[in-house]
């Protein structure tokens, strides 16, 4: 305030203050956000494969259970799964698809509503080598990135080279022939 | 220019421009779907009419779809994606082979599980070598179906032995 005159004047901030001290902020802040941002729109796929993989190792589980109550035998399809209460429809449905899980519990509705392949590899065979795959999915759940898979030692892995996970299932395909051929 | 204008200017390039070029590059980084190797349909046709011409000439299935390039019924580049620059281990699509000519038509012989350009159909051929293009969730079905059969069988054949199996 400027006594002499009587008058009250106000002090105003130069504009030099606003380009260096708070630009800069304003600016540090938008870059933060703007590299968060990618790492919160991967979140979400993320989770989904997780929850997938999840569902595999469920299946696994009630495989054994199945195997066990069955001396050894396989379930024919993953329908008698959820026949048995091992498992739900839900658990039938990879998060990240879009397929609706099956409202009964009759093979037929649940092979309309299921992700998964269901191969027959005996999980308590001696002769099945631990990397055999028993359950896998389409690397188009997850756009094309990878895909889950359950093999017979029921330890559920994510693979993104297609061409080594084709030639575990080759294998899964060939001890199939080879049984077969045998009888 | 004015102090106010070049404040105002410098304004803008930092609290527009800055955040959005990040933000273009997320979008362009962003997890898109990603391309993937697999045979066409046109090798898929030939490896089904191959093997047709395999148990004609031997009076069974092949092993491997190798067996059938090195009888010379078929070209050993038909078994991979043509944007390979060198031959893979194995091929780039699957073979059922514990399928015979007498199981059901409705059966997958050959299929894939990606393909080239996302969001395409896959390939399969039938057991009596009919083609069709299956999307993901089609082909989950009629390989369930494929092996829903094979496991039948070997369960009413009795098939659980504790000897190793034949190295391939």
């Amino acid at each position: 305030m400027n006594e002499a005159n009587g008058k009250s004047t106000s002090v105003r901030m130069p504009p030099a203050i606003w380009i260096i001290v708070i630009l800069p902020a304003v600016a540090l802040l938008a870059l933060i956000v703007a590299i968060c941002l990618p790492m919160f729109a991967r979140a979400r796929p993320i989770a989904r494969r997780v929850s997938c993989a999840a569902n595999m190792n469920g299946i696994g589980k009630a495989l054994l259970l199945y195997a066990d109550d069955n001396a050894g035998a396989n379930p024919p399809n993953l329908a008698a799964l959820v026949s048995a209460r091992f498992i739900g429809p839900k658990m039938l449905v990879c998060p990240s698809s879009g397929t609706q899980r099956a409202t009964a519990a009759q093979a037929e509705d649940i092979a309309q509503h299921t992700d998964y392949v269901y191969v027959p590899v005996p999980i308590l065979a001696e002769d099945a080598h631990k990397d055999m795959v028993v359950l896998f999915e389409m690397p188009a759940n997850h756009r094309q990135r990878g895909l889950n898979f359950l093999s017979v030692d029921l330890v559920v892995r994510w693979e993104q080279n297609l061409s080594r996970f084709l030639r575990r299932l080759q294998d899964s395909n060939d001890y199939l022939a080879m049984q077969r051929r045998r009888n | 220019m004015t102090q106010k204008r070049e404040t105002i200017l410098i304004a803008l390039v930092v609290l527009v421009g800055i955040p959005g070029v990040m933000f273009l590059h997320s979008l362009r980084n962003r997890d898109g779907p990603r391309t993937q190797l697999a045979v066409s349909a046109e090798q898929i046709r030939r490896i089904g009419a191959a093997v047709g011409e395999f148990e004609k000439a031997k009076g069974m299935r092949p092993w491997a779809l190798q067996d059938m390039a090195d009888a010379g019924m078929l070209d050993a580049r038909d078994l991979y994606d043509k944007r390979r620059r060198r031959p893979p281990e194995n091929p780039d699509v699957l073979y059922l082979s514990a399928l015979r000519s007498s199981d059901p038509a409705e059966l997958v012989l050959l299929c894939t599980i990606a393909s080239p350009i996302p969001d395409q159909k896959l390939h399969a051929v039938y057991n009596d070598g009919a083609y069709a293009a299956l999307t993901p969730h089609e082909m989950v079905m009629a390989l369930n179906r494929t092996y829903t059969y094979l496991g039948e069988q070997l369960e009413q054949s009795g098939s659980a032995t504790t000897t190793e199996p034949e190295p391939r």
